[in-house]
């Protein structure tokens, strides 16, 4: 939406890292620049609120004083709005919540102060054409971008179509969030190891995997050694996690070997949770005692035999 | 060669229609005696030999055992078009079907079948008409079909003649089911009503020669067609996710039907693809599909969405035209033939 309307503000990325007053670091799904490099944008996109809202409306709070680490000649900005954008089912907790928080006295007012707004998505579609798209609709508070403002006024809300939905679904496969595990493996076995039909199993290094896997990752400008570190574990861990499975086989440090007949399984995601499975239900039985009780459990010997040899 | 079938086929005799296979690969035929080596489902079935006739001309001798008999037979290769080899061959009907359709079959994804559906071949029909103006062209159109709703697949066997005006009861029939289409037949005949060319066209790919001239046959059928696999070809090709100067370039495509699938069918297709490919399901539907499939074969992966009424595909890390192809064809074969077309990718 930032970037097919360019007046709204400089897009600057998504889960860009900022900073608040005390330097805590902060990582808003959407990140923008507006009014000449002087005022800061953020949404906070959430597919839908768990139970406590109201921990999550003190969460987005702490996004009004980020003014620092952004991408400006001084490294920070004036002042910071906020969007919260939530599934249209969660609207009227989250209303009823602000409600609640506007009339204690402890919230400083940011709720109803400008600079803070909720809206809304709903997926729908026109008459005209009866394409699904997502609708964004402003349902409380105001910004001070005017050019968003004007865009949200447009009646029935700003439209995403589509084809930006889907294209923003294969663009990237992650977020800043780290993802399921499964996940994690299912996305390394289909689009990242690759394939060679002709031998039934090959070597790789980690790095080469996690090479391949880099452009998945959304490309943050923040592109530091450690984010880069973060990836990276992230990838290992799933490779660590697949020789535990059985699917794969750790052959040196950070070198595995791929069987052909992994990329080949049909009914990948099933097989994977089923084996996770597996693992915790063996952790969980596994008595916990160490290495050493073991041992000697074992080597232990009844003290008296005498009823056994007199049966003998 | 031409002047062979010529003088065969323009005579009045019981004999095995002329069956032409067009197929998408972009090797040398002589290639498939080393897959024949390295594959070894095939290894264990077919025995077969590639000599080479005369320059982008080959002849392949194939032989199956199959229950206790030994089906052999023989075709010509023709190399010469680009990323398209057109089999010929005179061999009965049973050797097609049980010996080098399996083959060609069997040769994926090094070789991929050209499938088309009845939208294609309803086009190909057109650009006969045009072809062949003032003459008599009688058709007629072998689908199977489904009702709309539910998540039963092909059943029976419709035929549509033109005495009945085939194409838009075809129309007409696209409308209210599902449908696959078999094969369009086809008898053209001049002015004075003798017979010009007599044959038909398959969604697999394949035309057969009953009666006329060869070159007529080689003009106004095996060309046209094998242009459309060209064409199909070409739609399929580069179409992997790229990352140019930073920003991805996604380049899906859409299988779109008349009307809206169901949740039941959504299943089907979950179902059934999950046999064939490497298949995760990232959102079940109601109202948006999606999953992540990858071919095995050649490494080829891919995202699958369905909304309403279009089941879109879009190329991830690698996809060949032949895994797209295949693909298509799978969904189509589930669900029933739609409309692909090109989509735009949508960037922000």
């Amino acid at each position: 939406m930032i970037r097919r309307h360019p007046t709204v503000g400089r897009f600057i990325g998504e889960s860009h890292q900022i900073r608040g007053l005390d330097g805590g670091r902060l990582t808003p799904d959407i990140s923008s620049i507006f009014d000449l490099d002087k005022r800061g944008l953020v949404f906070e996109i959430k597919y839908s609120i768990g139970s406590s809202v109201e921990d999550y409306l003190l969460k987005v709070k702490r996004y009004r004083n980020a003014v620092h680490g952004w991408p400006t000649s001084s490294g920070q900005i004036e002042t910071n709005d906020v969007v919260l954008l939530c599934n249209a089912n969660d609207t009227p907790r989250v209303l009823a919540c602000l409600s609640e928080l506007n009339v204690r006295q402890d919230d400083e007012k940011f709720f109803t102060s400008p600079g803070f707004s909720v809206w809304q998505w709903i997926m729908g579609s026109t008459k005209e054409d009866r394409e699904d798209s997502m609708w964004l609709q402003r349902v409380y508070g105001k910004t001070r971008n005017t050019n968003l403002e004007e865009l949200a006024d447009t009646p029935g809300g700003i439209r995403i179509t589509e084809d930006v939905l889907r294209f923003l679904r294969f663009q990237h496969m992650f977020v800043r969030d780290k993802p399921p595990i499964q996940y994690v493996i299912v996305f390394l076995v289909q689009h990242v190891l690759p394939k060679q039909p002709d031998v039934s199993s090959y070597d790789i290094e980690l790095e080469i995997v996690y090479d391949r896997a880099n452009s998945f990752f959304p490309g943050w400008w923040e592109a530091a050694e450690e984010t880069r570190q973060v990836k990276r574990e992230l990838v290992k861990e799933a490779l660590n996690r697949m020789v535990d499975m059985r699917y794969i086989t750790k052959i040196g440090q950070d070198k595995y070997q791929i069987p052909n007949s992994l990329l080949g399984k049909k009914r990948l995601l099933d097989d994977v949770c089923r084996r996770l499975e597996n693992i915790a239900s063996r952790q969980a039985r596994r008595p916990r005692v160490s290495l050493h009780m073991r041992r000697s459990r074992k080597l232990k010997r009844p003290t008296d035999t005498s009823s056994l040899d007199r049966f003998i | 060669m031409t002047s062979t079938f010529d003088s065969v086929y323009t005579t009045l005799s019981r004999k095995p229609p002329l069956k032409a296979i067009v197929v998408s690969t972009s090797l040398d035929p002589t290639a498939i005696e080393s897959i024949l080596g390295r594959r070894r489902k095939l290894k264990r079935a077919y025995r077969g030999q590639v000599l080479e006739l005369e320059s982008n001309l080959f002849n392949l001798s194939l032989q199956k055992g199959i229950r206790s008999k030994v089906a052999r037979g023989q075709a010509i290769v023709d190399s010469s078009k680009e990323g398209l080899w057109i089999l010929f061959t005179d061999e009965p009907n049973y050797y097609v079907k049980h010996v080098l359709s399996p083959f060609l079959n069997g040769l994926y994804p090094d070789v991929s079948r050209a499938y088309l559906n009845y939208r294609q071949i309803l086009n190909f029909l057109a650009f006969l008409r045009e072809t062949y103006t003032g003459s008599t062209v009688l058709t007629s159109i072998a689908v199977k079909r489904q009702k709309r709703s539910g998540k039963g697949g092909k059943k029976g066997t419709l035929l549509l003649w033109e005495e009945e005006g085939s194409e838009d009861e075809l129309r007409q029939h696209a409308q209210k089911y599902r449908l696959w289409i078999d094969q369009l037949g086809y008898e053209i005949r001049d002015k004075s009503d003798l017979r010009l060319l007599v044959g038909s066209i398959t969604g697999t790919g394949i035309a057969r020669l009953r009666y006329g001239s060869f070159q007529d046959f080689m003009q106004h059928i095996v060309g046209p067609l094998s242009a459309m696999a060209s064409d199909w070809r070409a739609f399929y090709s580069r179409r992997e996710r790229k990352l140019v100067n930073g920003i991805v370039q996604l380049s899906p495509y859409a299988v779109r039907y008349p009307f809206a699938l169901e949740d039941g069918q959504i299943a089907q297709i979950s179902r059934e693809l999950a046999n064939f490919y490497s298949f995760a399901v990232v959102h079940s539907g109601n109202p948006y599909f999606a999953a992540s499939l990858s071919d095995s074969s050649d490494g080829s992966s891919f995202g699958l969405t369905i909304l309403r009424d279009a089941v879109t595909i879009t190329p991830i890390s690698k996809a060949s035209p032949s895994a797209l192809w295949e693909l298509t064809n799978r969904i189509q074969s589930i669900i029933g033939e739609g409309q692909i077309e090109s989509i735009h990718s949508g960037a922000p």
